[in-house]
């Protein structure tokens, strides 16, 4: 057998796609003495095999091994991920994989959670009523306050504006003469503004008594 | 006409998946509850199309998943640590097992916790929920690459720690 025949079925045993007969092949072939350097490191796995553990022995925590180092490289399969997670899933773990056996049972653990409670409404919300969410509700409060604060504000701003002509409208008596002057053009202004309606109320009641003269 | 019954027994094979996958997000059971309901709410106000979904767990899992990052975004109080679930002593194992176990899901959890939210949920779509890329791209809206690249980075943190398991 060739080196490049033994490499190729050795890469096909670590990926678990040998066939039997291939796996027979490389037990033939580790069991002679004569087998090349590059193939040394695997001798140990076949070795044991055929002396220690009989036909019966299966190479599984090998290919685990091989799972696991493409698991932690983002590479394996998803079919190869549930072959590792299956193997932890038992107790008997191989001594060289112990260490990766608390990782694996505790992702079990945690797929292990069930939601125990029925699935049942606690509260059938009325047909054709949208529940409004929270967030949407919290957003019309904002539009609501944005706007009504923004009027405040425009109210504020007016005033102030308006506030410096009024004060200017305001004149200060120097002297009591001048003061008894502006307070009687005021009361004079006062009674204008008064006889005016006076006269404005007078006339519309002379137009409501005509108005029910013409109509009786 | 759909009875309440009929409609939430199509979910009911893959609930634990839906209440999984909140629990992992909220790391609270109650919030994670409160989520399943609100999602029932949900199916319940959409029942007529809800027969016309074609993959009804996928689109459980999306609703899930955008009503766990309301409730995250809402929330102000802190969360539950997940090891501390009553399911570890639930399994039926010998007290030195459960003890083992709660130990090494505590380690685990730790890592987890102290990952990016990102890789921490594309670990549990994969490693617990057994999701293929696509699936997980679709559901996070991230690319398949980028699911790669995130789980990769959270492995080699898995592996940098694995030392500190009991065996």
């Amino acid at each position: 057998m060739n080196n490049l025949y033994i490499d190729q079925l050795l890469e096909k045993f670590w990926s678990a796609e040998t066939t039997e007969q291939e796996e027979k092949e490389l037990k033939t072939y580790f069991e002679q003495a004569d087998i090349d350097e590059s193939h040394a490191y695997a001798s140990p796995f076949f070795v044991d095999f055929v002396q220690d553990k009989g036909e019966s022995e299966d190479f599984t925590h090998l290919i685990i091994q091989k799972f696991i180092k493409k698991y932690f490289d983002a590479t394996a399969s998803l079919e190869e991920e549930q072959l590792i997670h299956e193997y932890f899933s038992q107790d008997d773990v191989h001594e060289n994989l112990k260490c990766y056996h608390g990782l694996f049972r505790s992702f079990q653990l945690m797929g292990q959670v069930q939601f125990d409670k029925p699935l049942a409404l606690k509260q059938k919300p009325a047909s054709g009523i949208r529940i409004i969410s929270l967030t949407w509700v919290k957003v019309a409060a904002a539009a609501v306050f944005f706007v009504v604060g923004g009027l405040f504000l425009f109210k504020s701003i007016n005033q102030e504006q308006t506030a410096p002509l009024a004060k200017a409208r305001y004149i200060e008596p120097e002297n009591p003469e001048e003061a008894l002057e502006m307070t009687l053009q005021a009361l004079a202004m006062v009674s204008r503004k008064y006889k005016k309606g006076e006269e404005q109320l007078l006339q519309g009641m002379k137009t409501i008594n005509n108005a029910k003269g013409a109509g009786n | 006409m759909q009875t309440e019954n009929n409609l939430f027994k199509q979910i009911d094979v893959f609930k634990n998946k839906l209440f999984r996958y909140a629990l992992n997000m909220l790391k609270n059971e109650l919030d994670a509850e409160d989520v399943i309901q609100e999602l029932l709410i949900r199916i319940w106000q959409r029942k007529e199309q809800f027969d016309q979904i074609e993959n009804k767990e996928a689109w459980c899992m999306t609703v899930t998943r955008n009503l766990c990052i309301d409730k995250i975004r809402a929330r102000k109080q802190s969360s539950q640590d997940i090891s501390e679930y009553h399911f570890i002593a639930d399994h039926g194992a010998t007290p030195d097992i459960v003890t083992e176990d709660r130990e090494n899901l505590k380690i685990v959890m730790d890592v987890l916790n102290a990952l990016p939210e990102n890789q921490k949920e594309i670990i549990h779509l994969r490693d617990v929920e057994g999701y293929t890329y696509k699936e997980i791209a679709d559901l996070t809206g991230l690319s398949e690459d980028q699911v790669k690249v995130n789980l990769f980075r959270a492995r080699q943190r898995l592996k940098e720690k694995l030392k500190n398991f009991k065996y």
